[in-house]
């Protein structure tokens, strides 16, 4: 993303809970996919979960 | 007689609204389901065999949001801009169902849709060459650098 995104683009992340850890609850897995992007110094400015549409998927919008 | 009539109620009540803009360009809602347009050289083309829609000379997609997490994203109001001159670099393209409806939304701009699978990669190139603003590329998402030559600085990615 650091790569190709321009200084005021949007980065848009979606993120299956059950491919990050099927142990974990999906909004856990939310936050350890949201607290690696800040310590990449990304800023999240959104998450959406996509029930009823995906289960135990969100997405995830961040600026760098 | 009884059942003809009750069918055309419903047909007046529930099913007549018109196809209306939403807060974003080139995404239009009816009925609660999303839409975009059709471009004119795709008339009649189905790239999934989503419903098409035509209305005072426009054709319009379906967007489905059980096949599209972005139209599943959009629907639950994620804050999001797509300008219609958007530059978009989209890593997992896979068929290219959901670039196909970003292809129609950003009418003055162009989606690099990069997907890894040369198997889906075949749709995505039945899908990009009836679409002049996508440009597929077949390279593995994770690796950057193999495609930088290929993909300008973007607005979304």
């Amino acid at each position: 993303m650091k790569t190709y995104l321009k200084i005021q683009g949007n980065g848009l992340i979606m993120v299956k809970a059950r491919s990050i850890d099927v142990a974990l609850k999906p909004r856990q897995a939310y936050e350890q996919v949201t607290s690696y992007l800040q310590k990449q110094n990304y800023h999240v400015k959104k998450t959406v979960e996509l029930a009823p549409f995906e289960k135990d998927h969100a997405a995830i919008l961040v600026t760098p | 007689m009884l059942n003809i009539s009750t069918k055309l109620f419903i047909n007046h009540t529930s099913y007549e609204k018109i196809m209306q803009p939403t807060e974003h360009p080139g995404i239009y809602k009816k009925n609660d389901r999303l839409f975009t347009i059709n471009p004119k050289a795709c008339t009649g083309i189905k790239v999934y065999n989503e419903q098409l829609v035509s209305e005072d000379g426009t054709e319009y997609r379906s967007w489905n949001p059980y096949r599209s997490k972005l139209a599943a994203a959009l629907l639950k109001n994620l804050p999001i801009d797509i300008p219609t001159d958007a530059q978009v670099l989209y890593l997992g393209a896979a068929t290219g169902t959901t670039v196909s409806h970003l292809s129609d939304i950003i009418t003055n701009g162009t989606v690099y849709a990069v997907e890894t699978s040369p198997v889906a990669a075949i749709s995505l190139l039945s899908v990009a060459e009836k679409r002049q603003n996508i440009i597929p590329v077949l390279a593995d998402a994770n690796h950057p650098e193999r495609y930088q030559s290929m993909v300008p600085l973007v607005d979304l990615v």
